[in-house]
């Protein structure tokens, strides 16, 4: 579904990422782990358009996206769950996932529903819809952001990190969402820093070193491989 | 008499309120705001007086008002704002652009208009004419414009807070990237800022043409108080600006009555006062979504 | 010798113009464009070179010219009295303007020198008993020489000279370590704090010195037509300054100079097209900032610099074995920087949670951590570039606490930047020698004036930069600017322009991201040969197989506590390491074991 071929992608004047080949089969769960700085985030940035990619092709489906803008990218069935659970605070939750069906603001009646069905799949945000976003608790706050990102019903989704800075257990949640998510149909990108979370739902996975693409294979093989480690801490 | 001050600085400080609205909701959405706002100002004026004076109704000759400066704003925004957005250019570039197009603007009022002073007809029955409120005497004309700018601001506050539209702004403000993965079109936010604000400050113009002194020359007074009504508002929140506003307007008329000597001079070492101690304004506690001292 | 060849030109052509154009008009409009530039050239000190801001110039303009005028027309003081006066008091009431507002930036400045300039103007109209108001003061008498007046064309010489004078003292200044200092105030106030430049104290002195220039040029305005009022101090002026300054070329030498004389003479010609003549200014202001950004001369400079441009050469590897400058003031032996108990919270975030750290001297320490684990904010405390809740920072046994960012860095804790934080501006060279500020002792006049100590500091500063250029393998770009070499030279050159302060402790930020294998070697050696010297490092890197062999010893930090702390070895087996970077898996029952 989505493939990419030789991608260097570039912020400023430094190149981020030299020559990264990954893809994503329809309907699997695909995570990119490594270090910080590795250039994970950029990966996701560059396929919705928010980084400069300097060389390379990202194909959705054999329609091209490197050059397109990201509401372009958007309107082609792509949601990306930044990093960073990136509500906005002074929006209620309820308008935050508004926000998200923003392609959809004329049909009053389909945006209704389709929040409807964020607030059945995730019955914590139902019960604070009238909430500021900024209240919330951090992974209130990561649902909300995934929901915002599946309100559009997208066939692809990416996200950035969507542990980071939470306690266990509600990663444990957050990862039981995204598995289930998958089984419904979804196609997911997973970008973590912590593998262990990302291999245990993955079926195959990618590991990003200084750039470039270090290890890749099934996930099942990558959790016990003990070169995942070296491409973390090196040696 | 107090009372009577109270009223007219009110309604002046109604004016402000509305400049500093246009600066806010560019601000927030782009930091970055236009110096010309007054010239904007003064346009809207002479361009309703040239209609008013043509036998145009005054809800008509509003309609028009807010037709060109609309125009004027998608204008200022593509020619003085996106281009000197990029890297290339000096962070303050957008204050020096807009500031030339204010120029220009006032240019073109001297060489239309003249550059002497106006006598705007009364909108509301005339600006001498004294209502009895309360045992208290107002003129209409102050009444109508305290009536009005707090009809617009409420009108405001209504978009933004309400509707769908005003939350995508508050979105582009929080994060440009963030908000273009909705499929927000960025640009064309930023475009509609300006279409506001300039809206804004023609309204201004028509409100300010009966009670105000009308020349090419007064844009810079209204944009720099403006401005001191957003920077005491803390450039955070609506409501603040409101308050900062009404509150220079009666410093404003406050200290006309003690010395009329200086004029202005008042106001404006209020605003350098408040820079110097107090920058993020009068309102401590929610702190400014973005920082003007940068 | 090509400057001596300039300068006689230019008094050639000053002294030939009431000649060429014999009229009173134009040498009225001549002497007009003279003390313009006078106010010009010290607008560009403050705009082009300190990189602030002012809408107000009249201000300081009106300034000078009412203090000349009183109290020579009403005090019947001498004209050699009056002018360093109006200088003074101007001056005076820059450092009174700056002291407060120099801590505000972008807008908030740009609005507050509107509001002094419209202060001045409301002041100067409504303060009658003092200035006359709109009837202005009458009777200021005009330059005379050994008792009789100098006449047009003899004033107009005299402020010319002033105006050629003043030109060439900046030129002197702006070329010199002084002006390099100033530039990189503008271009990086965190990288010049980082250096040890006390960046506050350099803006007030830009505001002094061009308030001061303004008075001047106000001061000969005052004289020229024997009459003043408050109608010349308006924000058109103020205006007409700046508009000046931005088609001249903001940051050139010579920006002053072109840009008041064309906004003149397009003045003088559009008044012909009667209506429209008013529409130069504000046109000129967009068209210029829209199409020539940088300016008639700037973009004739601009222009020059790219066709002589040749493509810069590609990193290569470092000369061997060239010795890195030794490092003064380093602790022999001991602690060379201890941290303790440091905490810091944003909002009910603990960002660095009560971490302790000791770094011994000649050590390189790293400092690693999973994504918002808190090293920026740490080596930001460290510096001072933020302030803790609680806890202490010391170097060398000195308390550090309090002190801020150039006072540490004067103390010779000295760091780079993640993102890379260059001059623009500056030449490599250039970069390197502003690095060495804490040991530069000279004043401002003495950098005017090319005096002696000033000369032994730009000699030092000189041979200091080429030592580490060719440490570095610099040399060949030395006169290149940031952005026309690579990534991985311009991080060698924020490294020297850090060790050109001859750090006691060198704190680095990702010393290696970006750069490719390589490179990163290439750095690595450099460190190493700069601990052999007794510099003590302390740097963040994400690079593992970097960190990994250059390392004394490693700190893990995660969620703003430390986790582990000691060899890389230790570290990179520690269980409680792995958890924190890979997840609770890994710390729970891996074993790994070394890579033969």
């Amino acid at each position: 579904m989505l493939e990419i071929t030789g991608l260097d992608v570039a912020y400023g004047p430094l190149t981020i990422l030299r020559g990264v080949s990954l893809e994503v089969a329809r309907g699997e769960i695909v995570s990119v782990i490594g270090s910080n700085g590795a250039g994970k985030s950029t990966l996701l940035r560059a396929i919705s358009g928010l980084a400069h990619v300097i060389r390379g092709s990202i194909a959705l489906e054999g329609r091209r996206l490197e050059r397109l803008r990201p509401e372009a990218v958007a309107a082609l069935g792509v949601a990306h769950v930044p990093q960073g659970r990136q509500v906005i605070p002074d929006l209620s939750v309820e308008d935050n996932l508004r926000l998200g069906a923003w392609r959809l603001r004329g049909d009053g009646a389909r945006v209704a529903r389709l929040l409807e069905r964020e607030y059945a799949r995730f019955p914590r945000l139902a019960e604070r819809r009238a909430r500021l976003a900024g209240t919330l608790s951090g992974g209130e706050q990561q649902m909300l952001v995934i929901a915002r990102g599946l309100v559009m019903e997208p066939a692809f989704i990416m996200m950035d990190e969507p542990s980071l800075g939470l306690a266990p257990i509600v990663v444990d949640e957050i990862m039981e969402a995204i598995r289930r998510l998958n089984e419904e149909g979804l196609t997911v990108l997973l970008v973590e820093q912590a593998a262990a979370y990302a291999l245990a739902i993955a079926d195959r996975g990618y590991v990003l070193k200084n750039g470039e693409v270090f290890l890749s294979g099934p996930a099942a093989q990558l959790r016990d491989d003990e070169r995942v480690i070296h491409g973390y801490l090196g040696g | 008499m107090i009372v009577q001050v109270l009223v007219s600085g009110i309604a002046v400080g109604g004016i402000y309120v509305l400049v500093a609205q246009g600066f806010y909701i560019t601000w927030r959405t782009s930091v970055t705001l236009n110096f010309g706002q007054g010239d904007f100002l003064m346009f809207g004026a002479f361009v309703a007086l040239s209609f008013l004076r043509a036998g145009v109704p005054v809800v008509l000759t509003a309609a028009l008002v807010v037709v060109c400066l609309a125009a004027l704003g998608a204008v200022l925004e593509r020619v003085a704002i996106r281009p000197v957005m990029t890297a290339g250019h000096a962070a303050l570039t957008w204050a020096f652009t807009t500031l030339g197009v204010g120029v220009i603007i006032q240019n073109a009022a001297i060489s239309i208009w003249g550059n002497s002073s106006q006598n705007f007809p009364p909108l509301f029955g005339g600006k001498l004419e004294l209502l009895r409120i309360g045992g208290i005497g107002v003129y209409a004309a102050e009444l109508a414009i305290i009536m009005l700018s707090t009809a617009i601001m409420l009108a405001y506050l209504w978009v933004l807070r309400r509707t769908l539209f005003g939350k995508a702004l508050a979105a582009v403000a929080f994060s440009s990237d963030t908000a273009a993965l909705f499929g927000i079109n960025v640009r064309r936010m930023h475009m509609l800022a300006y279409v506001i604000a300039s809206v804004l400050a023609g309204i201004c113009g028509l409100l300010v043409g009966p009670i105000s002194v009308l020349h090419p020359f007064i844009g810079l007074n209204f944009a720099l108080k403006g401005m001191a009504a957003a920077i005491l508002g803390g450039f955070a929140s609506p409501l603040g600006i409101w308050v900062g506003g009404l509150l220079l307007g009666v410093i404003e008329l406050s200290s006309n009555l003690v010395s009329s000597q200086f004029g202005d001079l008042y106001p404006f070492l209020v605003i350098v006062l408040v820079l110097i101690f107090r920058p993020s304004g009068l309102f401590v506690g929610r702190e400014a979504a973005v920082d003007p001292a940068r | 010798m090509a400057r001596l060849v300039r300068v006689a030109v230019a008094v050639a052509v000053i002294a030939a113009l009431p000649y060429v154009f014999p009229s009173a008009y134009f040498t009225h409009v001549f002497t007009t464009i003279a003390y313009s530039t006078i106010v010009v050239l010290g607008l560009n000190v403050l705009i082009g070179f300190s990189g602030q801001i002012s809408l107000g110039h009249a201000g300081f303009y009106g300034v000078g010219a009412y203090t000349t005028a009183l109290l020579s027309a009403q005090h019947g003081w001498s004209l050699w009295l009056t002018f360093p006066a109006a200088i003074v008091v101007t001056a005076a009431a820059g450092l009174v303007f700056a002291l407060p507002a120099i801590r505000t930036k972008g807008l908030y400045l740009a609005v507050m020198t509107i509001a002094f300039g419209f202060v001045v103007e409301i002041l100067s109209q409504r303060w009658v008993e003092f200035t006359g108001g709109t009837m202005g003061v009458y009777g200021i008498p005009a330059l005379s020489w050994l008792g009789s007046p100098v006449g047009a064309v003899g004033y107009f010489y005299v402020v010319a000279a002033t105006a050629l004078a003043l030109q060439l003292l900046l030129n002197t200044l702006v070329g010199s370590l002084w002006g390099k200092t100033l530039t990189a105030v503008k271009d990086s106030e965190q990288a010049a704090e980082a250096v040890g430049i006390d960046v506050l104290k350099w803006k007030v002195l830009a505001f002094v010195v061009s308030a001061g220039c303004a008075g001047l040029g106000g001061a000969f305005f005052a004289h020229q037509n024997g009459y003043i009022n408050s109608d010349a101090f308006t924000f058109s002026t103020s205006l007409f300054f700046l508009v000046a300054l931005i088609v001249g070329g903001l940051g050139n030498r010579y920006g002053p100079v072109v840009g008041v004389s064309v906004l003149t003479l397009l003045n003088q010609l559009s008044a012909q097209l009667y209506e429209y003549r008013f529409y130069t200014l504000g046109v000129l202001l967009l068209g210029v900032l829209l199409l020539m950004p940088f300016g008639i001369a700037g973009g004739v400079a601009a222009l020059a610099r790219r066709l002589g441009r040749r493509p810069a050469p590609a990193s290569g590897p470092l000369p061997a074995a060239v010795a890195v400058p030794a490092a003064a003031g380093a602790a022999r032996d001991g602690i060379a920087l201890s941290v303790r108990a440091l905490m810091k919270h944003f909002g009910g975030v603990a960002a660095v949670d009560g971490v302790d750290i000791e770094v011994a001297t000649g050590t390189i320490h790293a400092l690693i951590g999973p994504n918002g684990a808190g090293k920026t904010t740490f080596i930001n405390l460290v510096s001072g570039r933020l302030v803790p809740d609680l806890g202490h920072v010391a170097c060398a046994g000195i308390a550090l606490d309090g002190t801020r960012p150039f006072r540490r860095a004067r103390r010779g804790v000295i760091r780079t930047f993640q993102n890379l934080q260059l001059f623009s501006d500056l030449t490599v060279a250039e970069n390197v020698s502003v690095g060495a500020h804490r040991h530069v002792r000279a004043t401002t006049l003495e950098f005017a004036f090319g005096l002696p100590r000033a000369r032994r500091a730009e000699a030092e500063a000189r041979r200091r930069t080429a030592a580490l250029l060719a440490a570095l393998g610099l040399a060949g770009i030395a006169d290149r600017r940031p952005d026309e070499i690579a990534y991985g030279h311009r991080k060698l050159v924020e490294l020297g322009r850090a060790l050109a302060a001859e750090p006691a402790v060198l704190l680095l930020d990702e010393p290696v991201a970006g750069l490719n294998a390589t490179e990163a070697d290439q750095i690595r050696e450099l460190l190493a040969r700069t601990r052999a010297r007794g510099v003590t490092i302390l740097l963040i890197e994400h690079n593992m197989d970097f960190v990994m062999k250059i390392s004394d010893r490693v700190t893990v930090l995660n969620f703003g506590q430390k986790i582990a702390d000691g060899t890389p070895e230790t570290v990179q087996r520690d269980p409680v390491v792995l958890e924190a970077y890979l997840g609770r898996r890994y710390g729970a029952n891996v074993v790994v074991t070394r890579r033969a």
